[in-house]
């Protein structure tokens, strides 16, 4: 393999898994300067869309393998993630974890601190001048933009108008005043959902804070513009209803009467009329978290905190558990295995000095290579 | 791999099929082939030459042998439109590059990344280039310089410092 062209050695290891990468940064110095390049970082994500999930049980962090789940499988193992010199953080506070993950990054806050972290690679970084406030209702959020090339968290505070960004890129922060006044949203701490370089949120009209989709509405703050648009729910009876992400869709998991749900998801981004109901079905033990569809299957995958992962069986028309080993409950998110650094900031400012004008041409002709590849193969 | 090694590439050269039209390849080792145009054109190469009204004499196949373009062909064959019934079959049939542990397979994907490459087709160059990814993904930091011939250009003291660095992905 030795005469293989540049454009064909690149094309082969932006296939790779990260730990490999990470391993093959060692082969040689031009081999180093490609696999840590923000191109090939970038391609690598494009390509090889390792799809995992991100189990928090409290005390520890798992990652499971999306690809190791089927409707035949039992049990899964989950890894535990080293991310040991974070812990220090547990025994200084609560924890008070939410998590937005985004192109394999996820953002959290442990403690009083907000961390960006790499589980594929293990890189993590601090985000400086983060004020943790003890009191007061947040709706936080993390996601990544490709028309500014940048991953931004965001925060923003009821009572108040204020809306607080982080740029990673720029490795600062900024705010902006909003006028979200005819709508409010419930609890502390309300996570956002990523999805199309926009970070939502479930809000409700006025102060009644009623369960039905009539009563509520997302939220979405786009992180390039900078402004916030609402998406309309879908119009159906339930007593009750939470909004999600379900894979690459915004969900609306509704609850009718006698303990039946019906899973909706909006098909085409931003367009009402696409809402699709995609499941219906009885869960006696309580309302569970849409995830995503199994792997390679058109099978709903859900989450109950004590049970754990759920799946729809369309023979038995009932939920099916899929045990994971994880002793106690657990919250779960959706991320992608990737080699972007949280460190973000340097990715840029070294950029200069990472060009070198021999893996800089091949890649250019691999990543339109590539492009060519997914248009001759859809 | 041996059934890609011993590809029949006889199956095409069937004339009876009234209106089709058959293409002349030539390998770079003189064996000739004739192969329907339909199926020749999954090479981009091969169908800006239709296109352009370049292939109604002997296309010459440079850089690739015989047996290789035998393999090409037998690629072709399977991936016609309707050749195969289902997915899943193709599927089956294309795993026989999943596994390319000894050199004579290790030759064979090359020589067809090559040809696939230089034919520019797609579906075949995906296929190899995973093929070689899936094969070299658990290989040591040796074991890949030996692979692409490459020789490592650090002094000892930086490999250790990269090494300590990215020690997780050393460990199983």
């Amino acid at each position: 393999m030795a005469d293989l062209p540049p454009e064909m050695i690149v094309d082969i290891l932006s296939r790779l898994p990260v730990k490999s990468l990470c391993r093959f940064k060692c082969v040689s110095k031009s081999w180093l300067t490609l696999i840590s390049h923000p191109r090939f970082v970038k391609m690598h994500l494009n390509q090889t869309q390792r799809e995992k999930l991100f189990l928090d049980a409290k005390e520890c962090f798992y990652s499971v393998d999306l690809e190791s789940l089927s409707c035949d499988v039992d049990k899964v193992e989950a890894v535990k993630l080293d991310i040991a010199p974070l812990e220090s953080d547990l025994e200084v506070f609560i924890r008070n974890t939410w998590v937005n993950s985004s192109n394999g990054l996820l953002c959290f806050n442990l403690g009083k601190c907000l961390w960006v972290y790499n589980p594929s690679t293990g890189e993590r970084k601090q985000v400086p001048d983060f004020c943790f406030h003890y009191r007061g209702k947040f709706c936080f959020g993390f996601s990544y933009n490709d028309s500014i090339d940048d991953y931004k968290f965001v925060r923003l505070n009821h009572p108040g108008n204020i809306v607080e960004i982080y740029s990673l890129r720029k490795n600062s922060w900024t705010s902006i005043q909003h006028d979200l006044c005819n709508i409010r949203y419930r609890f502390d701490g309300i996570q956002g959902f990523p999805l199309n370089g926009a970070i939502h949120w479930e809000f409700y009209y006025g102060d009644n804070f009623k369960d039905q989709s009539q009563n509520k509405v997302i939220i979405a703050f786009d992180l390039a513009k900078e402004n916030f648009k609402t998406l309309q729910l879908p119009i159906t009876e339930n007593v009750r209803c939470i909004v999600g992400l379900f894979g690459s869709y915004l969900c609306m998991l509704g609850k009718g009467i006698a303990d039946t749900y019906q899973l909706w998801v909006m098909k085409e981004y931003g367009v009402q009329e696409s809402w699709t109901k995609i499941l219906t079905f009885t869960s006696p033990s309580g309302f569970p978290k849409p995830v995503c569809y199994l792997n390679n299957t058109n099978i709903p995958m859900m989450h109950k905190y004590l049970e754990g992962l759920v799946f729809y069986n369309p023979e038995h028309r009932e939920l099916k558990n899929i045990e994971v080993d994880v002793t106690q409950g657990f919250l779960v998110y959706r991320y992608v295995e990737s080699l972007v650094s949280p460190n973000y900031n340097n990715h840029f400012t070294t950029e200069e000095k990472l060009l070198e004008p021999y893996w800089f041409e091949v890649e250019e002709q691999a990543i339109q290579r590539l492009s060519k590849n997914t248009i001759c193969l859809t | 791999m041996s059934t890609a090694a011993t590809a029949d590439a006889s199956s095409s050269g069937d004339t009876t099929e009234g209106s089709v039209r058959l293409l002349t390849l030539q390998s770079e080792d003189g064996e000739v082939f004739e192969v329907k145009e339909t199926i020749a054109t999954q090479s981009v190469t091969i169908k800006g030459m239709v296109d352009d009204d370049c292939a109604t004499s002997t296309i010459p196949v440079c850089n690739v042998t015989g047996r290789t373009l035998a393999m090409v062909i037998e690629w072709w064959n399977k991936h016609e439109i309707g050749a195969v019934s289902n997915e899943k079959e193709l599927k089956e049939w294309e795993s026989q590059f999943d596994t390319i542990d000894d050199k004579s397979d290790r030759d064979d994907v090359y020589d067809l990344l090559m040809a696939a490459n230089y034919l520019n087709i797609p579906t075949l160059l995906d296929c190899c280039t995973s093929a070689v990814a899936e094969a070299i993904k658990g290989k040591s930091t040796d074991e890949m310089r030996e692979f692409f011939d490459i020789k490592s250009d650090f002094d000892e003291k930086e490999e250790d410092a990269l090494r300590k660095e990215n020690q997780w992905a050393f460990e199983n």
